[in-house]
């Protein structure tokens, strides 16, 4: 895929504040027909706070799972709040989120035809096994966007 | 007499619907897609290591708003994208392959813009009529179609109207932003690359950036390096609950 707008269209054209429709270019324009846009079913759109287990074993830990059922893979964005404070005082950052340094835990998600996956990943680097350490045990937020497009 | 649209989300009345219960409205930008794609970045044939690869040429004369993000695969960090004038493309280390997907929409990231006629009070859900919304399909489309996808706007969805956008025009350390939505929003933040200007990446925290919010401000920080330019965009949803 590539270029998909087609910036010619004019069927359905609705300038901003202070912008002549007949003028307006694509920037300049609230609704362009030659244009797609994200989109959101209300359905497909949460937030949830989630307690991590407190021992978190190495490879790759599902948090939440949401089903869309769509059957092609769309385009997410998922923000984690990391609610009693996290990295550095972050309160709340768009996956992927790194937890720690060097890179051996972090939060992140799979996208399939059907399901939204948000997962933390422990790599064990280290090679001692479930950590019991930070973020384990902790309470976090997820905010999930699954849009209609693909 | 001002002119223009709004439409409200299934269940709501337009008249009496905040900011966040509209579907859309002619006061505030939404981001027009310009292009898209799905591309799998493969391990290097030697091993894992760096991998710089074009995702598009927009050609468009500014730094684009654009969203690229792994979808399955090996790790990929949102900072692993940039673009510039021309381009957006991946660069990053690669140890297993990345599926991703990406989008480069018609917005300059670096645009001053705050959102006027604010309405924060919500209203109460009321008897959703079918009867009533806003179909608009792609061309080649027919407005017809149960395929979502092939609507630019629905006003069965929520559209992401944006708040306010801003950049800085000279290199600060950190940004704290005025909204006073009532609400902790949604938001893109990227940063220029301090060794190449011109070129932006997808700001994830990670190490030495930090990002705060409250439901008035939203501040973002960098302790190394001392300093840089930013650009952001707040979007009218909301964070913590559905909107």
């Amino acid at each position: 895929m590539g270029k998909i707008s087609v910036e010619t269209d004019n069927v359905f054209k609705i300038s901003l504040p202070g912008y002549d429709v007949n003028t307006a270019t694509p920037e300049q324009c609230a609704v362009h027909s030659g244009f797609d846009y994200p989109k959101i079913e209300e359905s497909l759109e949460g937030y949830e706070e989630i307690t991590l287990p407190s021992s978190i074993s190495p490879g790759v830990t599902t948090l939440k799972t949401i089903t869309h059922n769509y059957g092609y893979v769309p385009n997410v964005l998922v923000y984690i709040d990391t609610l009693g404070g996290g990295l550095y005082g972050t309160q709340f950052e768009i996956l992927p989120y790194i937890f720690t340094t060097p890179v051996d835990l972090w939060y992140e998600y799979d996208v399939t035809s059907t399901q939204l996956k948000i997962n933390i990943h422990f790599a064990d680097i280290f090679g001692g096994g479930a950590t019991t350490y930070p973020p384990a045990g902790d309470t976090v937020g997820f905010k999930w966007q699954v849009w209609v497009n693909d | 007499m001002a002119t223009g649209i709004k439409v409200s989300r299934t269940g709501y009345d337009v008249n009496t619907a905040s900011d966040k219960q509209l579907a859309f409205s002619s006061e505030w930008p939404l981001l027009p897609i310009e292009a898209e794609g799905d591309i799998t970045i493969n391990v290097p044939g030697g091993g894992a290591g760096i991998v710089t690869q074009t995702l598009y040429t927009h050609n468009l004369g500014y730094e684009p708003v654009f969203y690229a993000h792994r979808v399955s695969g090996g790790f990929c960090s949102l900072s692993y994208f940039r673009c510039d004038d021309e381009k957006v493309w991946f660069s990053g280390y690669v140890s297993a392959n990345i599926n991703i997907k990406w989008k480069v929409f018609r917005r300059p990231i670096k645009t001053n813009y705050e959102a006027s006629n604010i309405n924060l009070s919500d209203a109460t859900p009321g008897v959703v009529d079918d009867d009533y919304g806003i179909l608009v399909s792609l061309p080649g489309k027919s407005v017809e179609s149960t395929d979502k996808r092939d609507f630019g706007i629905r006003s069965d969805c929520r559209q992401l109207m944006i708040h306010k956008s801003g950049y800085t025009p000279s290199k600060v350390q950190g940004v704290t932003v005025t909204h006073n939505l009532g609400y902790k929003p949604m938001y893109f933040i990227y940063q220029e690359d301090n060794s190449n200007a011109g070129e932006y990446f997808f700001v994830t925290a990670f190490d030495t950036m930090n990002v705060v919010s409250t439901t008035s401000q939203i501040s973002f920080y960098i302790s190394f390096p001392i300093g840089c330019n930013w650009a952001y965009i707040l979007f009218k949803d909301t964070l913590t609950t559905n909107g």
